[in-house]
C-alpha cells in the first residue's frame, strides 16, 4: 500500500471524504413540465449545484451525494427510489414486527452495468437513446421516458465538465510540480470519460469511479468490463502493475467511504461484487486482473466492498486454494465462493437467461444473484413453515385420512401452493406501488430501459423476483421427513398421536419427543429418507413458481439467505410446534441451507452432500447462503487446509451452490456475546457477507454459536 | 458374517492421506494405559453411563446391552458397539467416495484392533478394492503374520504404530511383548506394500532421544516407511474411562517443541 493510499484509509475511517450535500431550489416553470422531465430537470440541476471534491492526493473525482436531493434515495442510496423506500420503511422496521406471515421489506438491489460507460461511453449511450426515439416516435410515454434519459445524459456530461474545470483550476494554483501535473492528468481525463469510450486503464477506472454514485450497489464485474485496458496498457507499457494497484485500492476506498463507517452500516454485503466465472467460450475467467483485484482489496484495512470468488469446473485446484487461503488469512473476512455451473444453469434452466447473458451475472448484497444491468426484486423474506403449519393445524381430518405419506403430502402441497399464491400476490402489490419511481439516472445504467422506452421500475430492466424461499425451509424439510419416518415408514406413532403431541406442544410425548430427537432423519445427514422429502419440497416449490412470472414477466427464483434480522426468531414466535421437535414460539433452528449443532451428527461430508443435492431444480440456486464453522485448527494447520480446501472443491463438483467458512471457535463466541466490548474487531460470515459479530441481534448470534464446530 | 463396530467417523483428515470414512472396530488385545478410546478394548457390548448427567429417573434400571432402542433422555446411558454386516458399512463407507477422489482418501480401518476381526476385515477390504476405494488399515501389529497376508492383496496402506523399542517398558504399558510386533513390521517394510509408521508420544514413557534413535536404527535396518507420524498424547478419552467405571491413568501433554525435536530425531529428513 503507498503512501497515499494508507493515508486516505486512516481519513476515512474517521470521517467521510464525501462531500456535503446542497439544497437547491425549485423554478416554478418545473410545474409546466411532464412529471418525468420535471424530476430529471431537478436532479440534474442538483447535481450541477454541487461542490467538487478532490480528497488529498486523489487521482481520480466524481464523488456525489444525493442526500438533500429533492428526488428521495432508498436506504442504499439508490436516487430517486422514493417509493421503494417508503414501503421499505413501513415493512423493514423491526419494532413493527412481522407483518401477517410476511416481513416484507421491499429490497431492491440493482447491478449497474458500468462496463457499457466504460466502453461507450455517455455520448454512445446517448447514440442507443436516439435510436429508441425513431423506433418509438409513435408513442408518446416511450418518448417522453427517453427524453428524460437525453437530458439526463447532458445532466452527467455537464456534470463531468465541472469536475473536470475543478481540477484545471486546481492545477493553477497548485505549486507543488508533481501534484500540478496529477491535477492536470486528472482534468483531461475527465474531458474524456464518460462522456466517450475509455481509451486506457487509467480513464476506464475514473469512468467507473465516477459513475458509482449513479447507481451504488454493486461495483459489478470490474475484472471482466477493465480486462482488454489492463492487458493492453501493461502490453504496450503504459501502465505499471504497482500503479494500477493503487488506482484500484482509491476506488475501493471510495465504495467504503460511501457506506458510512459508525452506526448500522457495517455489513459487507451492500458492495459484494464477483471475480472469475465462465467466459463466453466456457473457459475459466479469472486473469491476472482478477488477482490484482483481490490482493488489492484484501490489503486494504476496510471490510467494504466484499467479494464472491466465481468457481468453475475448469478452476485449477491450486487457484481455489490460493483464493481460500487469502480468505482464511483475511480478519475482515470479505471473501465468499458460489459454484458457476450451478448459478448459471439456475438462469438458463428456470429463467430463460442465454448462455452469453447468463455468464456475466453479479452475486449482490445477500449472495442475492442479478445480471449486469439488471434488478433483483426483493419482496421480502415469509415465513416457509406457514404452509405446513397450516397443514397440520387446519386439515387434521384430512390428514388422519390419509392413507400413506404421498396422500400427505398432497394435502401439505396445496397448502404450500395457497401459501406461494399470497407470496406472488403481494409481491406484485409491492412492485406496482414501487414502481410509481421513475428512477431515469438509475434505468440509464440498466439493460433493457433504453431499449425497451421503460424505466427500470416499471419492468424495462431486465431482473428476477423471490419466491418460496423465505425463512425455515429447514424447518419444513426436516418435519417432513419426520412425519414421514415415524407415522408413515416406520410406523412408531399415528399421524393422530403425532398432530396431538403437536397440539399439546410435546407435553406428555416426552418419549415421543427424545426418540425424534435420538433417531430422526434430520436432513443434512446424507439419508435418503429426508434428502428425498428435501428435494420433494424444492421441486413442488419450483413446479409452482416456473410456471409464473411477476407483474413485469420476470422469472422467479428462491432464496435461502438468513439475512441478518431476527426472521427465524419473528416468525418462529408466530409458528405452533413442529414435526422436527421444535416447541410451539422457539425460532427455527437452522438459517440458510445447512443444519445447526445436534442434528447434522455425520459429519461435514454428510451435510455438504445432503446440500449439494437438496434441490434438482435448481430453483432456489440463484440465492442459498451455506454457512459452516470450522475448527480453527483445521483451518490453521496447512496439511489439514489442503483437505479442506478438497472437501469445498469436491462439494462444488457434487453440485453445491454457495459457502462460506467461519473458522472462530465457540469459546471466543461464546466470549463475544458476553464481553462485546474486547471483541470488537471480530468478524464472521453471515448471509452472504461479513458482519461485526458484535453488531449481530442476540438470536443471530446464538445461531451462529449453535452450528456444529467441523473438526 | 458381522462384525462388531463402535464408530464409523466421517470426513476425517487424521487417519491416513486425504479426506477419510474410518471404521473403527470393537476389541483389542493391548491394554495401552493411554489408550484414549477404552471403550475399544472390549470385544462385547457396553454401556457408558456419564454420571453427571443422570437425573436418576430410573427409566433404565433394567437396560441390557441389546436394548437398541433404549433412549435415556438426558444422554446420560448409551450403549457402545452395534454389528454391522459388510454391505452395512460398505454403503456407508461409499457415500463420500466423490471426496475420497478428488482428495486422494479413502477408507480406513480402525479399532481396537481391526485384524482381531480378520475374516470380516478381509471381506470388506476386498468390498472396497472393487468400489474402487483407497483402503488403509491402521493396527497395532500383536496379530500372526498370517493375518497380513491375508489382506495384504487388498490393503494399500498400513497405519503401523510402534510405541517402545523397549520391551520391558513396552510389556508394563500395553501388557504385551514387542517382539511379534517389531517382526511383522519388519517384514511388512520389506514387502512392497506401503507403511506409514505412528509412534503415540507419551512423556514418562517413550518421549526420550533414546527411544527415538532406537526407532530410526530399526527402521534403518528394515526399511523406511513412506511416512512417519508423531501422535502426541491428549487427554480427549478421560471422560469415558469413569463412563466405564475404569480407573483413568494421567499422563502429562507433550508441547510442541518436544514433539518437533523428537520428529526431527526419528525422521531423517
Amino acid at each position: 500500500m503507498t503512501e497515499r493510499i494508507k493515508n486516505m484509509v486512516d481519513y476515512i475511517l474517521k470521517k467521510t471524504i464525501y462531500p456535503e450535500a446542497k439544497e437547491i431550489k425549485y423554478d416554478r416553470a418545473d410545474y409546466l413540465l411532464s412529471e418525468r422531465l420535471r424530476a430529471t430537470k431537478r436532479l440534474c440541476e442538483y447535481m450541477l449545484a454541487q461542490d467538487v471534491t478532490i480528497p488529498d492526493g486523489a487521482l481520480m473525482v466524481g464523488m456525489i451525494k444525493f442526500d438533500k436531493c429533492p428526488y428521495p434515495s432508498d436506504f442504499m442510496r439508490k436516487v430517486g427510489f422514493k417509493h421503494t423506500g417508503e414501503i421499505l420503511d413501513n415493512f423493514f422496521d423491526e419494532r413493527k414486527g412481522p407483518f401477517e406471515d410476511f416481513k416484507f421489506w421491499g429490497w431492491q438491489h440493482a447491478t449497474a452495468d458500468f462496463g457499457k460507460f466504460i466502453e461507450f461511453g455517455v455520448e454512445g449511450i446517448k447514440e442507443q437513446i436516439h435510436d429508441s426515439l425513431k423506433k418509438y416516435s409513435e408513442d408518446e410515454d416511450k418518448v417522453d421516458f427517453l427524453n428524460a434519459c437525453l437530458i439526463m445524459c447532458d445532466g452527467i456530461i455537464a456534470w463531468e465538465n465541472k469536475c473536470a474545470d475543478e481540477c484545471y483550476k486546481r492545477s493553477l494554483e497548485e505549486t507543488d510540480p508533481e501534484r500540478k501535473q496529477q491535477l492536470l492528468k486528472m482534468s483531461e481525463n475527465l474531458k474524456r470519460v464518460p462522456r466517450y469510450p475509455a481509451t486506457n486503464f487509467y480513464e476506464a477506472l475514473q469512468s467507473l469511479y465516477f459513475c458509482f454514485d449513479f447507481l451504488s450497489d454493486s461495483l459489478g464485474l470490474p475484472d471482466r468490463w477493465l480486462y482488454k485496458y489492463y492487458k493492453q496498457d501493461i502490453a504496450d507499457g503504459t501502465i505499471t502493475e504497482d500503479f494500477a494497484k493503487d488506482l484500484l485500492q482509491e476506488l475501493f476506498v471510495r465504495v467504503q467511504s460511501c457506506t458510512p463507517i459508525h452506526g448500522n452500516f457495517t455489513k459487507g454485503g451492500e458492495s459484494n461484487f464477483s471475480l472469475g466465472g465462465y467466459t463466453i467460450d466456457g473457459e475459466d475467467g479469472y486473469n491476472e486482473l482478477s488477482e490484482l483485484i483481490i490482493n488489492s482489496l484484501l490489503e486494504l484495512p476496510l471490510y467494504i466492498p466484499q467479494i464472491t470468488f466465481r468457481w468453475t469446473k475448469k478452476t485449477p485446484f491450486e487457484l481455489l486454494y490460493h483464493i481460500m487461503d487469502l480468505g482464511r488469512k483475511d480478519p475482515h473476512q470479505r471473501v465468499a465462493f458460489v459454484n458457476d455451473d450451478v448459478k448459471i444453469e439456475c438462469l438458463m434452466k428456470n429463467c430463460d437467461v442465454p448462455w452469453e447473458e447468463a455468464i456475466n451475472y453479479v452475486t449482490i448484497g445477500c449472495n442475492m444473484i442479478a445480471l449486469s444491468g439488471g434488478l433483483w426484486y426483493g419482496t421480502g423474506y415469509a415465513n416457509q413453515v406457514k404452509a405446513l403449519d397450516n397443514t397440520l393445524y387446519t386439515r387434521r381430518e384430512d390428514i388422519i385420512k390419509a392413507k400413506d405419506f404421498d396422500e400427505f403430502y398432497k394435502i401439505y402441497e396445496e397448502e404450500l401452493h395457497k401459501a406461494l399464491s399470497r407470496d406472488q400476490e403481494v409481491g406484485n402489490r409491492l412492485h406496482a406501488y414501487a414502481s410509481k419511481d421513475e428512477c431515469i439516472l438509475g434505468s440509464l445504467f440498466m439493460t433493457g430501459c433504453i431499449e425497451k422506452g421503460v424505466s427500470m421500475h416499471k419492468g424495462g430492466a431486465s431482473g428476477f423476483s423471490e419466491m418460496g424461499g423465505g425463512v425455515g425451509l429447514m424447518c419444513t424439510i426436516d418435519s417432513l421427513a419426520i412425519f414421514k419416518q415415524f407415522v408413515y415408514d416406520e410406523k412408531i406413532v399415528s399421524a393422530e398421536k403425532m398432530l396431538d403431541a403437536l397440539e399439546a406442544n410435546w407435553e406428555g410425548y416426552e418419549y415421543l419427543y427424545s426418540m425424534i430427537m435420538k433417531n430422526g432423519k434430520f436432513f443434512g445427514n446424507d439419508y435418503e429418507s429426508s434428502d428425498d422429502v428435501a428435494r420433494l419440497v424444492t421441486t413442488s416449490i419450483n413446479n409452482f413458481a416456473k410456471t409464473k412470472t411477476d407483474l413485469f414477466g420476470k422469472h422467479y427464483i428462491g432464496v435461502i439467505a438468513p439475512g441478518y434480522r431476527e426472521y427465524h426468531k419473528w416468525f418462529g414466535a408466530i409458528t405452533g410446534a413442529t414435526p422436527d421437535g421444535r416447541y410451539k414460539g422457539d425460532p427455527f433452528k437452522t438459517i440458510g441451507a445447512g443444519q445447526t449443532e445436534g442434528r447434522d451428527r455425520e459429519g461435514l461430508t454428510a451435510l455438504l452432500n445432503s446440500v449439494a443435492k437438496y434441490d434438482p431444480t435448481r430453483h432456489f440456486a440463484g440465492v442459498t447462503v451455506t454457512n459452516i464453522n470450522v475448527d480453527s485448527a483445521l483451518i490453521y494447520n496447512d496439511d489439514n487446509f489442503v483437505k479442506t480446501v478438497k472437501l469445498i472443491e469436491t462439494y462444488f463438483r457434487n453440485g453445491g451452490a454457495q459457502i462460506q467458512i467461519n473458522s472462530v471457535s465457540r469459546e471466543d463466541l461464546v466470549a463475544a456475546k458476553e464481553n462485546p466490548e474486547k471483541y470488537k474487531s471480530l468478524r464472521v460470515r453471515v448471509s452472504g457477507f461479513s458482519e461485526y459479530f458484535v453488531n449481530l441481534k442476540e438470536s443471530i448470534k446464538d445461531n451462529i454459536i449453535e452450528r456444529t464446530v467441523q473438526k | 458374517m458381522k462384525a462388531m463396530i463402535f464408530d464409523i467417523q466421517r470426513n476425517s483428515f487424521v487417519d491416513g492421506p486425504g479426506i477419510r470414512t474410518t471404521v473403527f472396530f470393537k476389541g483389542c488385545n493391548l491394554r495401552c494405559k493411554w489408550c484414549h478410546n477404552p471403550e475399544s478394548q472390549s470385544f462385547e457390548k457396553e454401556i457408558l453411563f456419564y454420571k453427571s448427567k443422570c437425573t436418576g429417573c430410573g427409566r433404565c434400571k433394567e437396560l441390557t446391552v441389546d436394548d437398541e432402542n433404549f433412549i435415556c433422555f438426558n444422554d446420560a446411558k448409551e450403549i457402545c458397539g452395534k454389528e454391522y454386516t459388510v454391505d452395512e458399512i460398505l454403503d456407508d463407507v461409499i457415500k463420500d467416495k466423490a471426496f475420497y477422489e478428488t482428495s486422494g482418501g479413502g477408507v480406513t480401518f480402525s479399532g481396537g484392533e481391526c485384524m482381531l476381526q480378520i475374516d470380516f476385515l478381509a471381506e470388506i477390504l476386498k468390498k472396497c478394492k472393487e468400489a474402487g476405494i483407497h483402503t488403509a488399515v491402521d493396527t497395532a501389529g500383536n496379530v500372526p503374520f498370517e493375518y497380513f497376508e491375508k489382506i495384504m492383496p487388498y490393503t494399500d496402506l498400513f497405519l503401523y504404530d510402534i510405541k517402545s523399542m523397549n520391551d520391558e517398558i513396552h510389556k508394563e504399558y500395553t501388557g504385551a511383548t514387542n517382539t511379534l510386533i517389531l517382526e511383522n513390521l519388519s517384514k511388512l517394510l520389506k514387502s512392497d506394500v506401503s507403511v506409514w509408521v505412528r509412534i503415540p508420544i507419551i512423556p514418562g514413557v517413550n518421549d526420550t532421544e533414546e527411544e527415538m534413535k532406537n526407532i530410526r536404527s530399526f527402521l534403518e535396518l528394515n526399511g523406511y516407511p513412506e511416512n512417519i507420524e508423531l501422535l502426541p498424547y491428549h487427554k480427549m478419552g478421560e471422560h469415558k474411562y469413569s463412563a466405564l467405571g475404569k480407573t483413568y491413568n494421567t499422563f502429562d501433554v507433550p508441547n510442541k517443541e518436544k514433539i518437533e525435536k523428537l520428529k526431527h530425531t526419528v525422521v531423517p529428513y
